[in-house]
């Protein structure tokens, strides 16, 4: 259900014109994908924790890099960035 | 064992108060239902309820056999994959809403030199700014599990989150999932830490001042239709230029 309440918060916002990236558990992308999102990330870790493990600060830095990277490089509404890293504990 | 009942989604428990019938035997369909707002209550594992039997079956004698081999070689990495692989199935499909196109919105200005905002639906709000939460003040995280049918019927509250508060200040009410994870830090979900220190790299030019975050486990025609496109002129009158969000 956040997942598609956060779909309804894209589309408005986008549809104000400002640019949205969602990083999101790939677990949930058949739910989302038919709103038709501008830009989401999808990361293959559990529900619950969409950027990483608790106090995994690399794993999490880096899914927010790649969602802000998509801000800059989408160029149409649709894009999907699936990141393959598995779920892991914090080194 | 029972057979296959009908596909039923997830979250349409009865809120907790459903207990087994003791002068019944426990149909294996009653069970992995009764972790989703059941007697069993446990959110990381409501997924349950959505898988039909047979499949619900085969993720216990799986999980099982991999807490034996676990045991064995400590490698726990295959008991979160196969979590995980029964999450997905259990969220395969459309949901309620399906579009045939969607907005686009171009950056205006290059990442490094924009105020980038932060919204998530992890129901994270600020120490002493507790919102109120279906018209009570208090909701604690055990009443908000127990009434989660009437989170679903009711708009959400919209927290503001200052981006420099401490981590030891944030607090999260929210009866849709496992606050296990972002109870122990709340970087998995709401990376306020982490967006403070991109920000210092220059990776884009400013945090905006406050962070957003609601209850995602809301009425969705409200939201869509009348709280959404509010929200968003809020972000625009703060001038926030673009938008990362976060669901959980």
């Amino acid at each position: 259900m956040c997942h598609v309440s956060v779909g309804h918060v894209a589309r408005a916002i986008e549809a104000a014109g400002i640019p949205t990236v969602v990083a999101m558990s790939r677990v949930f992308l058949e739910r989302v994908q038919p709103m038709r999102l501008p830009r989401v990330v999808v990361t293959r870790h559990l529900m619950a924790r969409p950027l990483g493990a608790p106090h995994d600060a690399e794993r999490q830095t880096s899914v927010i890099r790649a969602a802000l990277g998509l801000l800059e490089s989408a160029t149409a509404n649709g894009a999907l960035l699936e990141l393959p890293e598995a779920y892991r504990l914090a080194p | 064992m029972t057979s296959s009942a009908p596909k039923p989604s997830i979250g349409t428990g009865d809120g907790g108060t459903q207990q087994p019938d003791a002068s019944q035997p426990e149909s294996f369909t009653a069970f992995k239902n009764s972790f989703a707002y059941g007697s069993r209550t446990d959110l990381l594992f409501k997924f349950l309820k959505a898988l039909p039997d047979d499949e619900a079956a085969d993720f216990f004698k799986e999980l099982l056999l991999k807490v034996g081999a676990t045991l064995d070689d400590g490698d726990w990495s295959r008991l979160a994959e196969h979590i995980y692989a029964y999450n997905e199935r259990s969220y395969a499909g459309p949901g309620q809403f399906a579009y045939d196109d969607g907005p686009f919105a171009p950056m205006t200005k290059p990442l490094k030199d924009s105020r980038l905002g932060l919204l998530t639906t992890t129901g994270h709000f600020v120490e002493g700014d507790k919102p109120e939460m279906l018209g009570e003040k208090d909701m604690s995280q055990e009443e908000a599990v127990r009434r989660i049918q009437d989170f679903l019927r009711a708009p959400p509250t919209l927290s503001m989150i200052p981006c420099d508060t401490p981590r030891e200040n944030l607090r999260v009410v929210h009866g849709g999932y496992d606050t296990r994870a972002v109870q122990a830090d709340p970087n998995v979900a709401l990376p306020l830490e982490r967006l403070r220190e991109l920000a210092a790299t220059g990776l884009f030019g400013e945090l905006a001042p406050e962070a957003f975050s609601f209850t995602g486990a809301c009425a969705q025609l409200p939201l869509r239709n009348k709280l959404a496109p509010q929200w968003a002129e809020i972000l625009k009158e703060r001038q926030i230029d673009a938008m990362l969000l976060v669901p959980v």
